[in-house]
């Protein structure tokens, strides 16, 4: 960095070069703003700058001496004439400074008058002895004008950073909640965060989140916030009390807007309001509604403007997420749905049907408890392959699980085993209990009306093998090779009844092959309701 | 016994500012918002030994209260400074016509204000 200028030095080089030095003090002093004024020791005459002049009346080439002043001097703050001894330059001529005195100046090139603020001091020889004075002074309504527009410009300036501190902290709560809603597993957990943020990420605005749910036949509230809400208003409405979801898009209404008001916004709001739709997929999976805050029509300023597209940014921004969210649980319900479900039948597929199986044993062991095992199989169902096509056999496989899926209880577990093979798990069910539900639904089966292309497919029938934990094995494999073993029984005995395997099989499964001799059976037609047989 | 002041401003702040630097002076400061506030403190209160008061006021400002003052013939001997961010000359005149003993420029100097007040309260 250079020195700063050394302005002797400077002057003095201004002379060499044929540079006046009053010719560059004129020229500085005609260019400034203020208003400078200049006497010698006499206060004979009175030196003013243009701005000077100008400020005070002065013409050009008007002689003006201290004592005159060309103009009538008071005092602001009492209107008191300020007198002789007080004019600033006398002072400065008695070697005596003033700083910041605000006076009238009033003379008939004037008109009004200015107000003015003075400073003042003295021009010292080096042996200090005073030479003369010089004057500073500016008008005050200048001055005033140009702090009012730094105020003016200053309060501008805070507003818009606090409103970019605000949008910094919406934006860092905005994405804060879509990671959080993104590791979401559950509804449960998405509920928790979007209630937990939406209130902070609308900090001065009212809100509501609502939900379509599973079924897609109502929308639901999730949380709402801000505002006077109606705490017995409805908090579920059909899919199409909102414009939103009717259209498809954003809906502006509320207000003095145009757009209708939707039906689940009870009774007419003063403000506007905004539904967004969060879409997933091309399908509405819930709104976002947002109130604006109520301001005064006649304070619509430059930044409430901005204030209001950005907050439609949040909203287009938040709503999108919480759609990504919703669109990810659902995608993974279906997914998780697939995985352990059967397509066709909608029981749980096999390697379900075994974890499940392997929680429920270990339970019952833990707390004493049986588990009952139900192997079904419907009877000659090639024949029904064979015979009406796959498309037949499919439907008689569908409807006896829907059947089943009726009437079991809801802690039990159904699952396709593999082709036409069923198996149920009946938790903290014995033998006699597993037998009487394979009863009922061999009845069930019996009775009901299977129809294909509109034609009945009659006879359908199946067989049941029923085993028990403890009694008739304590792992997963011996209990479904009971059951096996038991429904083996009950087909060759003649199919449609059914049959309990017995501890003693375990013990010697060779036995099970010489079930039909000691099974007491009846013909289904004659006693459906006692076609229950025992290995023994 | 203290003098009491009256002080008309919409500003909570400058009305602060002005009992700080009278009250410890020993001067008793009385409040009004704007001009009909002021008028009503001044009917009211006949112990008044002066008022400040602000300009631009929402209802009715410091100049139109003046003149309102002037034309009831309301305390005519009631000193009133004017202090204020005006620096228009004519409105100036307006004041000092109307009856203004002063006009004290906004943001003011303490000094000055509990000078000018002790002088046109005496």
């Amino acid at each position: 960095m250079s020195p700063p200028l050394d302005l002797s030095e400077f002057l003095a080089q201004l002379t060499d070069q044929g540079i006046a030095c009053d010719a560059f003090v004129g020229l500085v002093l005609s260019s400034v703003s203020d208003g400078v004024a200049i006497a010698d020791k006499t206060g004979g005459a009175i030196y003013f700058n243009n701005a000077g002049r100008r400020i005070m009346g002065v013409g050009e080439g008007q002689h003006i001496d201290v004592r005159s002043q060309g103009a009538e001097l008071s005092y602001l703050h009492d209107f008191a004439p300020v007198p002789y001894d007080e004019l600033p330059l006398v002072r400065a001529l008695r070697g005596q400074e003033t700083n910041g005195v605000e006076v009238l100046v009033q003379n008939a090139a004037l008109g009004d008058g200015s107000l003015v603020s003075m400073n003042a001091l003295p021009i010292r020889a080096r042996d200090g002895q005073v030479v003369g004075g010089i004057a500073i002074f500016r008008d005050i309504a200048d001055r005033k004008q140009a702090e009012a527009e730094l105020r003016n410009a200053n309060s501008k300036l805070g507003e818009w950073v606090s409103e970019l501190e605000r949008r910094a902290q919406t934006t860092w709560l905005t994405n804060e909640m879509a990671e959080l809603l993104q590791s979401s597993r559950t509804m449960d957990e998405f509920h928790l965060v979007v209630s937990r943020y939406a209130g902070h990420i609308f900090e001065n605005e009212a809100g509501a989140i609502y939900v379509v749910n599973a079924s897609r036949s109502a929308i639901e509230l999730v949380v709402r916030w801000g505002g006077d809400w109606d705490p017995t208003g409805s908090t579920v409405f059909a899919p199409d009390g909102c414009w939103a979801l009717r259209r498809g898009r954003m809906h502006r209404a509320g207000g003095g807007s145009l757009g209708p008001d939707c039906e689940h916004v009870a009774g007419p709001i003063p403000t506007e309001y905004v539904c967004m739709p969060m879409m997933g997929q091309g399908e509405a999976l819930g709104i976002l509604h947002v109130r604006q805050p109520s301001t005064e029509p006649n304070t619509k300023s430059e930044l409430t403007a901005a204030v209001a597209e950005s907050n439609l940014r949040t909203i287009i921004s938040v709503a999108e997420h919480i759609a990504l969210a919703l669109a990810n649980l659902r995608l993974r319900d279906t997914l998780r749905m697939q995985a352990i479900r059967d397509p066709l039948t909608g029981l749980f597929n096999r390697r379900y049907m075994e974890e499940a199986f392997e929680r429920e044993l270990s339970r019952a062991k833990r707390e004493n408890r049986s588990v009952a095992v139900i192997m079904i199989d419907i009877d000659h169902f090639k024949r029904f392959n064979d015979t009406f096509g796959h498309a037949a056999a499919d439907v008689v496989l569908r409807d006896t699980a829907a059947l089943i899926r009726g009437r079991i209880r809801p802690e039990d577990i159904a699952c396709r085993f593999g082709g036409e093979e069923l198996v149920l798990i009946l938790p903290e069910a014995g033998i006699e209990l597993g037998a009487k539900c394979a009863e009922r639904l061999r009845v069930g089966i019996c009775e009901q009306q299977v129809h294909y292309r509109g034609a009945p497919l009659g006879g359908i029938t199946a067989s049941f093998g029923v085993a028990a934990f403890p009694s008739d094995g304590t792992t997963v494999e011996t209990l479904l090779r009971a059951a096996d073993e038991a429904l083996y029984t009950a087909k060759h005995l003649g199919r449609n009844r059914v049959v309990c395997h017995d501890i003693k099989v375990e013990a010697s499964p060779e036995n099970a092959n010489q079930g039909p001799s000691s099974a007491s059976t009846r013909s289904p037609a004659t006693a459906p309701d006692q076609a229950v047989a025992r290995v023994a | 016994m203290a003098k009491r002041v009256l002080v008309i401003d919409d500003s909570a702040s400058v009305r602060q500012q002005v009992a700080q630097a009278l009250t410890p002076v020993g001067f008793e400061i009385v409040e009004a918002v704007d001009g009909l506030d002021g008028i009503k403190h001044i009917e009211a209160d006949s112990e008044l030994a002066i008022v400040i008061c602000d300009v631009t006021m929402p209802r009715m400002t410091g100049v139109e209260m003046l003149e309102k003052l002037r034309e009831n013939g309301t305390r005519p001997g009631l000193p009133i400074l004017m202090l204020t961010a005006e620096s228009q000359p004519a409105l100036l005149k307006r004041a000092q016509a109307a009856g203004a003993k002063g006009w004290i420029v906004k943001p003011f100097k303490p000094n000055i204000l509990v000078m000018t007040v002790q002088k046109l309260a005496s």
